[in-house]
């Protein structure tokens, strides 16, 4: 009897839940995430802070979403309310990696742009003032444009990326860095370094898009499985229940 | 944070009025959706309330997936034109040595959004009307493609500074191949699943309104049924919103 009565639930339940997991899967990765916005927030920000109480509001939420719904039995209800905590839980760690991850894209741009005005013969600072042009989102614009005032003001090319690294935090900055500071050494033969490095961006680059081609069949495959499930779950269930109600006045209980 | 939101979606109508529809703004698309919302809440609150709110946002979520995907049909197909334009650049520069004359030349060969552009700001510039800086940066902000846009950058320093504009030109062409031959994989695959998506959530939409006018099955729905129907549709679509995101290419 209480399989019967919780059997369809449960399966929502276990369904909703994954589609919940897929969904944050994708907020984590970008452009999703710059609409909840987390650019205004302060720079040492701790997002760990968020993980107890998001998870909070969101098993409330949870809970509530299951009174709205009429979901049967405390059973359903904390699950619900157990399934939409967990996702609260997870979500500031995701958050952070998308912080991290935001101008990693468009790294090998910034490395090829670097190359080509070396070698035209620009200086540090005239190159960011480029490469900030290209930039279209304000903030990250304007620590290009820090940066390039700094290297004007100090011809250093540590102090600049410092500039840079409190904003960005991508690790491929180190490399460029280095490989900057390689030809400001050697002068232009030493360029070669730089070269090598954008490239291997520019391939990285290349690679992520064909992940993407692979990701996008697995999502095809989920968004169908739910859809397909969702039709299920309208026609079979109440023809489950029907047919065991059946039964049991057939046997008499 | 909603006049960001409003800027962020400002910046992407001008895309379709390129390519599709000069009338296309977003205002008149936006009016449109919340009508549509609108009337489908209308038309599902003579049943429940929580169909109707079902109802409302799935009728919200298509019509903003639509918007999403004409979008990036539009700069997907600008992106397409990229190599081509940069290829006939590189042919003319060659011969001219003179970057505002084959500019000018280029846009007998290109297509019509691009073509138009560079030849209304090269006008301008001509009459006076625009500093040499302002004409290359104009350009790049109407356009407003990144690959595009990281050219007439590297155009404008490499053009003030003389460096080797053919080499530039080779080595981007070069990897803009190497991204095509990438893109067409993703663009397969895309358009599979956004189809399957689509075909999809309108059948399940017509079997879900199907067991509504069914009495038997009307008898044993829970709401919890009902939100979660709802909620495997609106989470088909974001996925398929997510997707064509990707074609976009930046």
């Amino acid at each position: 009897m209480l399989i019967q009565k919780y059997f369809p639930l449960a399966i929502q339940v276990i369904v909703l839940a994954i589609m919940g997991v897929v969904l944050y899967n994708i907020i984590a990765e970008k452009k999703i995430a710059s609409l909840i916005g987390t650019s205004s927030k302060p720079k040492s920000f701790d997002y760990q802070n968020l993980a107890l109480p998001l998870t909070v509001i969101f098993a409330v939420g949870g809970f509530l979403f299951a009174r709205l719904v009429r979901a049967e039995g405390l059973v359903a209800q904390v699950l619900l309310a157990v399934g939409f905590g967990m996702v609260g839980h997870e979500l500031p760690k995701e958050l952070e990696k998308v912080q991290k991850n935001k101008l990693r894209s468009s790294i090998s741009d910034i490395a090829l742009m670097c190359e080509l005005g070396l070698k035209a013969g620009l200086s540090l600072d005239r190159i960011f003032t480029i490469v900030a042009e290209t930039i279209v989102e304000p903030r990250y614009k304007d620590v290009f444009l820090q940066a390039a005032a700094t290297y004007k003001t100090t011809h250093d090319v540590e102090e600049c990326f410092l500039v840079l690294k409190k904003e960005l935090e991508v690790q491929e900055l180190e490399i460029l860095k280095r490989a900057l500071l390689e030809v400001e050494k050697v002068g232009l033969s030493g360029i070669q370094s730089l070269e090598v490095f954008a490239q291997v961006e520019t391939m990285n680059k290349i690679e992520q898009i064909y992940k993407k081609s692979d990701r996008a069949r697995s999502y095809t495959t989920y968004a169908i499985a739910a859809m397909v499930f969702a039709l299920i779950s309208i026609y079979f269930f109440p023809l489950f229940k029907l047919a065991t109600d059946t039964l049991n006045q057939v046997l008499g209980r | 944070m909603l006049k960001k939101f409003w800027m962020y979606y400002k910046r992407r109508d001008k895309f379709l009025r390129y390519t599709i529809n000069n009338f296309l703004f977003f205002e008149v698309y936006f009016t449109a959706q919340i009508a549509v919302t609108t009337g489908l809440f209308v038309f599902g609150i003579r049943y429940s309330i929580l169909q109707g709110i079902g109802l409302a946002v799935i009728g919200f979520v298509f019509l903003s997936f639509l918007y999403d995907y004409l979008v990036a049909r539009a700069k997907d197909k600008l992106n397409q034109g990229f190599i081509s334009f940069l290829s006939t650049f590189a042919g003319f520069y060659a011969i001219n040595k003179n970057v505002m004359k084959s500019l000018k030349e280029t846009c007998d060969f290109i297509d019509e959004p691009v073509k138009g552009i560079v030849l209304k700001n090269l006008l301008l510039y001509e009459k006076g009307q625009l500093a040499y800086e302002e004409l290359f940066t104009r350009i790049a902000d109407e356009i407003d493609i990144k690959s595009y846009r990281n050219f007439f950058m590297l155009l404008l320093t490499a053009d003030t500074t003389g460096a080797d504009i053919t080499g530039i030109t080779r080595r981007l062409i070069n990897t803009e191949q190497e991204k095509n031959r990438a893109m067409v994989q993703l663009r397969s695959s895309i358009s599979y699943g956004l189809i399957m998506i689509f075909v999809m959530s309108i059948i399940t939409l017509y079997m879900f309104n199907n067991a509504l006018s069914t009495q038997q099955i009307t008898e044993s729905i829970t709401p919890a049924t009902f939100a979660f129907v709802m909620s495997a549709v609106i989470f088909a679509l974001l996925l398929g919103k997510v997707m064509s995101k990707w074609l976009e290419g930046e």
